[in-house]
């Protein structure tokens, strides 16, 4: 007997229900107002919204096109308090992040979205909460540290780990400069290598979990970085107490259609396109860091 | 208020975790505080391994020089234990560690630790299980540190 897989029929029906037409795969041209150098390789571009505001749950992203060259998933990082500035932070990989890394002020962008399924604000709320970040996966998981931040009273205690390659490498400074100043939250930063200007924690981002003093059966986790940080992470977790279904993942997938109907995104019985990209450890455990998936 | 001695202090580390506190006063024989200011450095690599510490406040530097370059491969802090070339001959330190934040350790004579391992082997396999946790977390982030794991 064929064995049905639960998450791919539930995939299947959240599919049929989802609506699909001309709109949905049409991008919106957006113009760029400003464009920031955040490392040499990685960039910001503030666009602005024709018809704002924009809404979107801090965890989700947009399909970014850039004209004639192709179309490829980049996080939300950022929105403006009156939603018509939306934030994106790239980094320069292949043929069109590149082409995206090229246009200046005033260029436009094509936009889908906001698509997927984000991080698990509310149902942290009340608790401890975690949020661990490695290189380029702080942009993701900025909107979600803003949130907690903004709505701090809603929350208990607050870590914020950050780990870079080096201290050129780190994102958003100025915001972690503040982000550290706060007397209510725990943010500790630390780099792989450094000279000896660099004042801070040197060492791996799992080396920063042991101190987070949380109580491990009242806290969410949220981890967002390559898979290979988020592997470790959720092994040092586990080691503090945290259960699988209390840490939760970002997941990075090619993608073409981003509504679930193409398949390219394809992990075990999920699309992470609508049923991600955002996970509990525990729905992706029995797949995650399998070869060839 | 009571000032804690060094063996109050050893028996709450998580190096000393449990251990007997008879083998943590047979220790703490070995121990006294010590402190450095910023800049000074706790070891020069090249230099006999006669002691090790565990950090217990402020931070330091463990520097590698190449070239004209000196890079920071790690950052010991409260609770880490700095040192440990004392176990094996040639007993000589690797690295250079540089005091970054003025730091208060519990300072360990590596010399009276080894005596003591040697004429009470049980609780030698303590503190050689002890000093093997460490290398072996060492190892594991140096690994992950290696597998560069952000790009
Ligand atoms: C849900 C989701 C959110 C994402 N959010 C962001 C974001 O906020 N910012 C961002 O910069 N990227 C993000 N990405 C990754 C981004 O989509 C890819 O980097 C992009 O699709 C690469 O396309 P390309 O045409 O530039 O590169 P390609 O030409 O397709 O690839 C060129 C080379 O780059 C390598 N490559 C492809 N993707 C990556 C990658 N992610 N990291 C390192 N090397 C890669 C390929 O293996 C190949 O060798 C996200 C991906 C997903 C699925
Ligand atoms: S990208 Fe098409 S199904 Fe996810």
């Amino acid at each position: 007997m064929t064995e049905v897989n639960p998450s791919a029929v539930r995939s299947a029906v959240r599919s049929a229900t989802l609506p699909i037409g001309l709109p949905a795969m049409l991008p919106t041209p957006m113009r760029i107002k400003r464009r920031m150098r955040d490392t040499p390789d990685t960039f910001t571009i503030v666009l602005d919204v024709p018809q704002p505001p924009f809404v979107l749950e801090a965890g989700q992203f947009n399909m970014l096109y850039a004209f004639g060259v192709g179309e490829v998933p980049i996080s939300i990082s950022g929105v403006s308090k009156n939603g018509g500035e939306l934030v994106h932070t790239i980094r320069d990989v292949g043929t069109v992040t590149h082409a995206l890394s090229l246009l200046r002020k005033d260029g436009v962008v094509g936009v889908r979205g906001p698509y997927g399924r984000g991080w698990p604000l509310e149902a942290a709320r009340g608790k401890d909460v975690i949020l661990a970040a490695g290189g380029i996966g702080l942009a993701p998981l900025r909107p979600a540290i803003r949130h907690v931040l903004d709505h701090r009273e809603e929350y208990g205690r607050v870590v914020i780990l950050y780990g870079a390659r080096t201290p050129q490498d780190m994102l958003y400074l100025p915001e972690i400069q503040k982000w550290r100043g706060r007397l209510d939250t725990k943010m500790s930063v630390t780099v792989d290598r450094a000279s000896r200007k660099w004042l801070g924690n040197v060492g791996v981002i799992t080396q920063l979990v042991a101190a987070s003093r949380v109580d491990p059966d009242e806290t969410i986790a949220m981890v967002c970085g390559p898979e290979i940080m988020m592997h470790y992470m959720q092994i040092h977790l586990a080691k503090l107490g945290l259960p699988n279904d209390q840490i939760y993942v970002s997941m990075e997938r090619n993608m073409k259609c981003a509504i679930g109907r193409c398949g390219h995104c394809q992990y075990g019985g999920d699309f992470i396109c609508k049923d991600g990209p955002v996970f509990t450890f525990d729905e992706i455990a029995d797949r995650f860091r399998v070869r060839a998936l | 208020m009571k000032t804690l001695s060094i063996k109050d202090l050893l028996g709450r580390t998580d190096f000393a975790r449990g251990m007997s506190a008879d083998d943590i006063e047979f220790l703490s024989g070995c121990a006294s505080f010590a402190r450095f200011s910023r800049g000074e450095f706790m070891m020069l690599a090249g230099d006999p391994c006669d002691h090790f510490y565990l950090i217990r406040e402020g931070k330091a530097a463990v520097e590698v020089e190449s070239g004209n370059q000196v890079s920071v491969i790690y950052a010991p802090s409260p609770g880490d234990i700095v040192g440990w070339s004392w176990t094996m001959p040639p007993s000589v330190c690797r690295y250079d560690v540089r005091v970054m934040d003025s730091v208060s350790a519990i300072d360990f004579d590596a010399r009276c630790v080894l005596r003591k391992c040697e004429e009470d082997n049980r609780f030698g396999y303590h503190v050689y299980k002890r000093i093997l946790e460490v290398v072996i977390e060492r190892l594991m982030a140096t690994r992950v540190q290696m597998l560069d794991m952000y790009s």
